[in-house]
């Protein structure tokens, strides 16, 4: 959380005239890449994200985690920053950096670069870390998100992830690629937003090593409030 | 698993709940009385980008969405304004904020402060434009079906699949003559649903009424897939409308978000700064704007004048510069509200008749751009003869041009090119 207050003050500091907006939210489960941190059980987390009129952009993103072995209550961080620019025919390109940490769990620390593109409603991504949760393996992940509004209020969201990393798993198996995918609504009223969807995930002890828990396939109810 | 189902009703219910009260918001923008009070105020609209709160990055961000709202909020306060609406227009990456002066200062000096202040992207006072026709006794003829030889060009093109955007007044879209042939319509102006107005409702009867059903007239682009925009709204019972940059900034972002091929804009007014930009952004993806001259604007009228539009009068206006395309625009059967027919004159009935002819020509050659087309469209006859009328526009010609077929009879179809209007 201190890296959270650190940006607020950093962004006061900065440009007045950027923009910057937020959200706190409650997660039923929090579902990162199809794997449970928060041990199949609620989650509070919160984003804050500054935009600047050239394109740059940086924010930070805070949750309730329960990881590590034995499995303790954590805070997960993810601080990034990237620069986002769109053509003239309306598609976005975007590259930045990711970095996740954990509070009590520092070894599972990792950087990521991303790359992206995205057009009206469709958004594509691919991720690279040299260190994926400080296990020693390179990840890439890749994810296709769309979303499609149904009502004025009310959108269609659906999202396919694919990782691929030499990671092995508590047995020492090499995982094959794990598949993440979600689809759901979201309803938007003026400062809040309801999503509820059904996640699911190729292989249910993907993040077993991380967790010690089976992160098993089901429905995911958030409600956020947006500033 | 009960919670959740109850929790999703709940919430369709709210979703149709809101919807059902943003329709009912009463219209600022339409209010006549306040749009010479009227500014247009855009901010800068972040580009998506990567976000790992629950949004994923997918869907709108709903956030800055309110993080905008937040500094318009703060530019209100500040100098001295109501919010009346609010608009995103992702096709300038801007989003668009009407707000009215309540203070005493005047809309130049608000727009001159506002300028300056580097929240704003830009700022401009709301413009009024009107359409281009009026009523016309009956008279029983439909000048394109001899002129443009109809029959012949529909064995060629019918405008199949071509989307083409009618930015207008309301459409009768359950009159005879039109009935599925409106695949979408939406109200810009104010809640009311679909509205069945005069010159919307005659403008989409050129371009696509039905045809071969033995009721009254046939579309130049009869199986073209017509969405009406009602952007203007009538004043009494004529064909007179007006509409304001708002409401014609909204319709064009919606035609540009429905990637609409060909847009059709019968109307005129004072040269505007967003919707130059909205034109531009539909140029640049492809998109063909017929637009009306104003025969009274002394010169030609925005957004006629504007740089990369087709810009369309009707045969009497022979003063107009050489490269206004000339159309049918006088004494114009059309559908009419509550299920009759009438006749109209206008250059806005004349750009009608262009839209509907670019609707062929984009079935013929889907990815025509306007130059190709305004090539075609221009008669090849000599205009610059002195004393010799203008030709209108040869139909026949521009479907051998464009679709490399002689649609007509060529040697009758260069004829064409050299009648007087009737």
């Amino acid at each position: 959380m201190a890296g959270v207050v650190l940006i607020c003050v950093a962004l006061e500091a900065a440009d007045a005239h950027a923009q910057v907006s937020g959200s706190a939210s409650i997660v039923s489960n929090y579902r990162y890449r199809g794997v449970s941190l928060s041990h199949n059980a609620p989650a509070a987390q919160a984003a804050l994200v500054y935009d600047n009129p050239q394109g740059f952009y940086a924010g930070a993103f805070a949750s309730t985690v329960r990881i590590g072995n034995p499995a303790s209550n954590e805070v997960q961080g993810i601080f990034f920053a990237g620069y986002a620019r769109t053509t003239p025919f309306g598609a976005t390109w975007e590259a930045g950096v990711v970095y996740s940490g954990f509070t009590g769990a520092t070894s599972y620390a990792y950087p990521e670069l991303l790359v992206g593109a995205a057009y009206e409603k469709i958004s594509a991504r691919l991720y690279y870390s040299p260190n994926y949760y400080g296990r020693g393996s390179d990840a890439v992940y890749g994810e296709i998100d769309a979303a499609h509004r149904l009502l004025d209020h009310m959108q269609l969201v659906a999202h396919v992830g694919v990782l691929w990393t030499n990671a092995r798993n508590i047995y020492g198996e090499a995982f094959d690629s794990i598949v993440d995918g979600r689809v759901g609504v979201v309803f938007d009223f003026d400062r809040f937003n309801v999503q509820l969807s059904w996640v699911c995930i190729s292989d249910a002890n993907a993040g077993y090593a991380l967790t010690r828990v089976r992160s098993g396939n089901g429905m995911v109810l958030s409600v956020s409030w947006l500033f | 698993m009960r919670a959740i189902r109850v929790a999703l009703l709940m919430l369709l219910c709210l979703a149709f709940g809101a919807c059902a009260a943003q329709e009912r918001r009463p219209g600022g923008p339409v209010n006549g009385e306040s749009l010479d009070r009227q500014l247009l105020v855009m901010l800068r609209s972040a580009p998506p980008h990567f976000r790992p709160d629950v949004s994923y990055g997918a869907y709108d961000a709903a956030a800055a969405r309110v993080a905008q709202r937040r500094i318009a909020e703060s530019l209100a306060s500040q100098y001295e304004l109501t919010i009346v609406d609010g608009w995103p227009m992702p096709a300038l990456a801007v989003d668009c904020f009407v707000m009215e002066g309540r203070g005493g200062a005047s809309l130049e000096e608000l727009v001159a402060r506002l300028s300056t202040d580097s929240r704003v992207e830009s700022v401009q006072s709301m413009n009024v434009f009107s359409v281009l026709g009026h009523s016309d006794p009956l008279y029983p003829l439909q000048p394109s079906a001899k002129l443009w030889r109809l029959d012949d060009l529909h064995k060629v093109a019918t405008g199949k699949r071509v989307r083409v955007a009618l930015i207008d007044t309301g459409v009768d879209i359950d009159h005879p003559d039109l009935i599925g042939r409106v695949t979408v319509t939406r109200n810009l102006v104010d809640g009311r649903g679909d509205v069945a107005e005069l010159h919307g409702t005659a403008v989409a009867g050129i371009v696509g009424a039905r045809a071969d059903d033995g009721t009254g007239i046939a579309g130049v682009a009869p199986d073209a897939r017509l969405m009406a925009l009602r952007a203007c709204w009538q004043q009494g019972r004529g064909a007179v409308a007006i509409c304001s940059t708002f409401t014609l900034a909204k319709a064009l972002q919606f035609a540009l978000d429905d990637k609409v091929e060909i847009i059709n804009l019968s109307i005129g007014g004072p040269r505007d700064r967003l919707l130059e930009r909205l034109l531009d952004a539909a140029s640049s993806r492809g998109a063909i704007v017929v637009t009306a001259v104003d025969p009274a604007a002394g010169k030609v009228s925005f957004p006629a004048s504007h740089d990369g539009v087709l810009a369309v009068a009707e045969l009497d206006g022979q003063d107009a510069p050489a490269a206004v395309l000339l159309a049918p625009g006088r004494d114009i059967p059309v559908p009419v509200p509550g299920k009759q027919w009438g006749f109209v004159s206008g250059s806005s009935f004349a750009a009608a008749h262009v839209t509907g002819l670019v609707a062929l020509l984009r079935e013929l050659a889907p990815n025509a751009q306007t130059q190709q087309v305004r090539e075609a469209l221009a008669p090849k006859a000599a205009a610059s003869v002195a004393g010799e009328r203008r030709p209108m526009v040869d139909a026949c010609a521009a479907i051998a041009a464009i679709g490399g077929t002689c649609a007509c009879s060529c040697a009758v179809a260069g004829d064409a090119t050299s009648r007087a209007p009737p």
